[in-house]
């Protein structure tokens, strides 16, 4: 026992004085930190944020993109829109009068739709400040597509013709975004069925269906008037909103300045980049994706030609090459929206950051993309059943484009990914 | 001491034992000075006190009163006494603690200190008995898993200096549940109870030494039907079950005391759960509604612990160690938001669409999401997410403690090694459904796997403290080290080439004094190095939240006063935030991921008063005041996907914050009865730090919450108790998060029996 103890003693006197040792040495080792890491091949795809660039002068590319493309589209917009009503107006008079010309008076109307649209869906790829602002609310009431309610379009028509909804004033600008806007035009004015979309004769559309055809045209007329005007008036709103000393085009010009909305020139450069990536998230898998069937659509992920856009106007690729048309002029910083050389856009950047090759890429993509679409001479819900193939071809010449944007074109130009396409599984 | 132990003792005796229950009774209503009572039943105290003291950290009054940082013990008497199942509504007495309730029942906690983003607890470190409890503590330590609170014996919160032993997670500190211990003789007791809401409670255990041997068999089951009235009808409760068992077995030898134990526990969760919350419009109107959108939330977990200890305690060293492995599975099902349409113009959040339920096509969704309208377009159409998620977390862990002299100096040296490893596998699918006549139909779309992947961590962690007795003065000096290898990996199909494996180690040293100016007063003293570990998935450049932590304060215990008041600065290099589905439903995308705050000074002062009244005729009047004064602010511009931050300013105050917090716990008690009333204010908390975020100017709203609760004791025919949570019935939103108002606890009555024998 007491030779135990002993060695016990010795024991605990060594232990006592490793401790004491490892003690020091982990104080002394203290603060210390480190690390390392590897990573496989696909990881940290939708990781953002590029660090190039950052010296780069953004102010003649703001100021280009917001006085000389921006704006004038949304100036041509609101001019389509007067254009628009007074082709209305034109119409209208037509059916209430009977006018032989009436055929005329509607392809008219349906023509300054059709062009009204394509100015939009070249605005719909530059959704910053007042457009995305409010959770999109001035864009929404614009257009609200894919939110859209031919049902609704339908009791509205009604409720206008009343006159009020259960006792109060009917008023368009406090009804949902889904009864009025450029989408409830297209039904307004393309829509061959003159029966109500509802699932029964919900709300004010009781004797809807038995009334006469005429009485029905000549009521989704004078609605569609009330839906011009509106749009008129917020495309209105939308031009006042860039312009003037403290319109948004002054604010997006002074990124970086004081007193600016923007802490840096390029905080500005990235709102419009993030609005250029409507060419990824909407227009190739809202548009085409969803149709085909590669992103969550109406038809348990099926081919799927009811969920095009604007399928009673046969629009829709049309509407795709408008919006190519809205991103080649952000990218080329050109009206004619060609790499013409004129006007400052984002491929002088690349360039100027020493990354021509990302420009040349995205542009031979744009070309190809043109030309494919050029080629197609059917609308999209009837290509999507006789030649899928065509669309696929359209969907992987965007993506091309996509990809570069996602990868070089943010890392080379010190630019931030939009968050829906950060989480993009492509 | 064991306090379980002397509740057995105190209940079953009669004269002395009373005089000791009441003793008793009175240090729990004094939270942190719950063993003054002890010291008077010294000699009572069990040969297995040691192990016991290693169980329950804190283990007497000494070492909490002279112990140079915060810590706090809530007994088991002090649990009793209101009879909580809500972890929130203990952690009231506790100073420095702020919570985000949620669900009412506090069946998914969301705790933090000393202003620590309390999403699910993920930023204290969690224990029971001493093992790490979190699912995942290093991969996923996010508290989804939470033990029944009614069937521990105490709760233990360390903050400051004292957290370092505990770790990962250092920088605001860590909270110690107490199992019951295997009895030194035959024991037991049951409770039942029955309340509102169809709330009813069974709990019983039993145990028993019978030579080397002992045990313990417990089970406790607590349900409710909910406070909440879902549209159309529906249930809104929640039903769990906790079973334990421990077998103990005594192996001292002639000069130390030697134990081994086996401890099995099994739990289960079923529970009517939602995170769709309500407009503020209908919250004015009818608080407690549910939308029929959230009619198949539906929380489903088991849990499964396995633990082997072996506890040596020589006459001044003794060594714990324990082998752990703990096995968590949960699925839960809620409605995630609208199909997303890929359009950022019209793709909404749940939590955009309520705070805006009348603005723009809002309203389309909102009648959606009340049942109002059925779904007839794809973008009406919900998504039922269904998380799927297996954890296990398993380790050895031995801590020692060592008692000697150094160059004639009292000093006690502490060590401990641990060898963890856990994982978190995820396999979230996503159901597309579409509302029809106010029910939630499936709209004919395949399951669709959502995230499958793997995080797994593989961690050495060491501590070693030695705190030096020199005149009046105790001081501490101490080191954590941890050694993370972390793997992450996609196990889509197709994704095999998306993984990241990465090493890191730190080193977190302490120092900490307490000076003993006298035998009532004493002053404290405390500075570590506070770090939280990023998540295996995280990309190597997110770095880990790291921090500075000071605390300074002063201890007086006199004659029936207690008074702690403590300072505290938790200076923040970085602050790091991660994006959870609990966090804000525009997380659905970049779920878990985690984002830099920089630097961030979060500081504040915490004071618990305690003292006792005696007005006669053996009556008694403890009163506890216990305040938290807290503030916070960013230090730089910031802007931020994460959605509690967005675009931060200097001076922003974090979010989940108050800046003022106070509970006032008043008694009155005599030999076989007692009545406590519990006062507790929570001051607004800003929802989010900055602008441009959906919750960007929005506050909880300040609320006042009366607790009730008395218990009269038939000696040997045990004891009844009643309680009345929320006297007043008030009701506020406690949150916004995670999409939309969500309401407290309204009132609710609880009657029950208990009787120990």
């Amino acid at each position: 026992m007491n030779s135990n103890t002993k060695s016990t003693g010795r024991s605990i006197g060594l232990f006592k004085q490793s401790m004491i040792a490892i003690v020091v040495l982990a104080v002394v080792q203290g603060c210390g930190e480190g690390g390392s890491s590897s990573v496989g091949t696909d990881y940290g795809q939708a990781a953002d944020s590029g660090s190039g660039g950052v010296d780069y002068d953004h102010t003649q590319l703001l100021a280009n993109l917001a006085d000389n493309i921006i704006l004038p589209t949304y100036q041509s917009f609101q001019t389509n829109t007067v254009a628009q009503t007074v082709s209305l107006n034109a119409y209208c008079d037509a059916l209430a009068a009977g006018d032989a010309d009436l055929p005329t008076q509607q392809q008219s109307a349906q023509n300054h739709w059709k062009t009204l649209s394509a100015v939009w869906q070249q605005a719909e790829m530059m959704q910053i400040g007042p457009l995305s602002a409010n959770q999109h609310a001035l864009r929404n009431t614009i257009y609200s597509w894919p939110v859209v309610s031919a049902c609704g379009v339908d009791q509205d028509v009604v409720y206008f013709q009343q006159g009020n909804i259960n006792g109060t004033q009917y008023q368009i600008s406090q009804r949902t975004d889904t009864r009025r806007g450029i989408d409830a035009l297209e039904h307004l004015l393309f829509s061959q069925n003159l029966n109500h979309s509802c699932n029964g004769n919900v709300g004010p559309l009781g004797d809807w269906n038995i009334r006469t055809d005429m009485e029905r045209m000549i009521a989704r007329c004078d609605f569609a008037i009330v839906v011009a005007d509106d749009i008129n008036q917020n495309a209105t709103t939308l031009v006042n909103a860039w312009s003037g000393d403290s319109g948004y085009a002054a604010k997006l010009k002074s990124a970086g300045e004081n007193g600016s909305d923007f802490e840096t020139s390029l905080q500005g450069v990235n709102a419009i980049s993030d609005a250029m990536f409507y060419l990824d998230s909407v227009t190739k898998d809202g548009k085409l994706g969803k149709p085909l069937g590669k992103k969550d659509n109406s038809c348990a992920n099926a081919v799927c030609p009811s969920d095009v856009e604007s399928a009673l106007s046969a629009q829709s690729v049309e509407h795709i090459v408008a919006n190519v048309v809205g991103f080649s002029k952000l990218f080329y910083g050109s009206q004619s929206g060609l790499a013409d050389g004129e006007g400052v856009g984002f491929d002088d950047y690349l360039i100027a950051v020493g990354d021509e090759q990302t420009a040349l890429r995205i542009t031979q993509g744009l070309l190809e993309m043109q030309q494919l679409a050029d080629q197609l001479q059917m609308p999209l819900a009837e290509l999507l059943v006789t030649d899928a193939a065509q669309v696929e071809a359209l969907y992987a010449r965007i993506k091309v484009v996509t990809d570069e944007m996602k990868t070089s074109f943010i890392t080379s130009l010190a630019l931030d990914l939009p968050q829906t396409s950060a989480g993009d599984n492509d | 001491m064991n306090i379980s132990k002397n509740t057995g003792v105190s209940l079953r005796k009669t004269a002395i034992a009373q005089h000791v229950s009441k003793a008793l009774l009175l240090a729990a209503l004094l939270p942190g000075y719950a063993i003054s009572a002890d010291d008077k039943d010294e000699d009572k105290k069990p040969k297995k006190d040691g192990y016991n003291e290693k169980l329950q950290i804190i283990g007497h009054n000494k070492q909490l009163r002279t112990e140079a940082g915060s810590a706090t013990l809530i007994s088991e008497m002090a649990l009793e006494k209101f009879e909580y199942d809500d972890i929130n509504r203990i952690l009231a007495i506790v100073p420095g603690v702020n919570i985000r309730e949620e669900d009412g029942y506090g069946l998914r906690p969301n705790i933090g200190f000393r202003g620590a983003t309390p999403e699910r607890s993920k930023k204290i470190s969690l224990m029971e008995d001493g093992i790490l409890i979190a699912p995942a503590p290093y991969s996923a330590p996010a508290a989804y898993y939470f033990p029944l609170v009614s069937r521990m014996t105490s709760v233990e919160v360390f903050k400051g200096p004292a957290a370092i032993k505990y770790g990962p997670n250092t920088v605001s500190g860590a909270l110690n549940m107490t199992t019951r211990g295997v009895p030194e003789a035959f024991e037991g007791g049951l409770d039942f109870a029955l309340g509102g809401d169809g709330y009813n409670k069974q709990h019983v255990f039993m145990g028993d030494s019978i030579g080397d041997f002992g045990y313990l068999i417990e089970g406790l089951h607590v349900q409710a039907d909910g406070f909440k009235v879902l549209d159309g009808g529906g249930d809104t409760g929640f039903d769990k079950n906790d079973l334990m068992a421990k077998f103990r077995y005594n192996l001292d030898g002639s000069d130390y005391s030697q134990l081994v134990e086996l401890k099995l526990s099994y739990g289960d969760e079923v529970s009517d759960e939602t995170y769709l919350g309500l407009s503020d419009a209908d919250f004015a109107a009818t608080p407690f509604r549910r939308y029929a959108a959230s009619q198949q939330g539906l929380m489903d977990w088991t849990h499964k612990q396995y633990q082997f200890t072996h506890h040596i305690q020589f006459s001044d060293i003794n060594v714990l160690t324990r082998v752990y492995h703990n096995d968590f599975e949960r699925s839960w099902r809620k409605v995630n938001g609208f199909v997303a349409q890929g359009n950022p113009a019209t793709d909404r959040s749940l939590a955009d669409i309520l705070a805006a339920p009348d603005q723009g096509i809002n309203t389309i969704y909102y009648q959606i999401l009340t049942g109002e309208q059925d779904s007839q377009k794809s973008y009406e159409n919900l998504v039922l997410g269904t998380n799927a998620r297996e954890y296990f977390s398993q380790g050895v862990q031995s801590d020692m403690q060592w008692d000697f002299e150094l160059a004639g100096l009292d000093s006690v040296f502490e060590a401990g090694v641990r060898y963890h490893k856990d994982q978190i596998k995820r396999n979230h699918t996503q159901d597309t459904v579409k509302m029809t006549a106010g029910k939630l139909t499936n709209a004919g779309f395949a399951t669709k796997s959502a995230t499958h992947n793997q995080e797994s961590s593989d961690v050495w962690a060491v501590y070693a403290q030695n705190t030096l007795n020199w005149h009046k003065f105790s001081i501490t000096t101490g080191v954590r080290g941890e050694f993370i290898d972390a793997e992450y990996r996609n196990l889509k199909s197709g994704s095999e080439n998306d993984w990241l494996e990465k090493s890191s180690h730190i080193w977190l040293p302490s120092l900490s004094t307490f000076y003993q100016m006298s035998d009532s007063l004493g002053f404290l003293f405390g500075i570590h190095e506070g770090h939280v570990p990023t998540s295996p998935q995280q990309h190597p450049s997110i770095q880990a939240e790291k921090s500075v932590n000071y605390e300074l304060g002063l201890r007086y215990a006199k004659e029936g006063t207690n008074i702690d008041l403590i300072g505290f600065f938790n200076d923040y290099s970085n602050l790091k935030e991660s994006c959870t589905f609990s966090a804000s439903s525009s997380c659905a995308n970049t779920v878990d991921q985690e984002y830099d705050g920089g630097e961030v000074d979060i500081y504040g002062i915490e004071a618990t008063f305690g003292y006792t009244f005696e007005i006669g005729n053996g009556l008694e009047v403890p009163v506890t005041v216990v305040y938290t004064h807290t503030q916070s602010e960013f230090k730089q511009e910031l802007e931020s996907d994460f959605p509690l931050w967005g675009h931060i300013r200097p001076g922003d105050e974090v979010p989940y914050l108050p800046d003022n917090q106070l509970t006032l716990t008043l008694g009155l008690v005599s030999q076989d009865w007692q009545l406590s009333l519990l006062t507790r204010y929570v001051g607004e908390m800003a929802e989010a730090a900055g602008e441009g975020v959906t919750l960007s100017g929005v506050s909880s709203e300040a609320y006042t919450v009366v607790d009730l609760s008395a218990s009269y004791d038939f000696a040997d025919m045990g004891s009844v108790y009643f309680k009345l949570d929320n006297v007043f019935d008030t009701v506020e939103v406690v949150s916004h998060r995670p999409y939309g108002a969500r309401p407290s606890k309204p009132q609710q009555l609880v009657a029950g029996y208990k009787y120990r024998f």
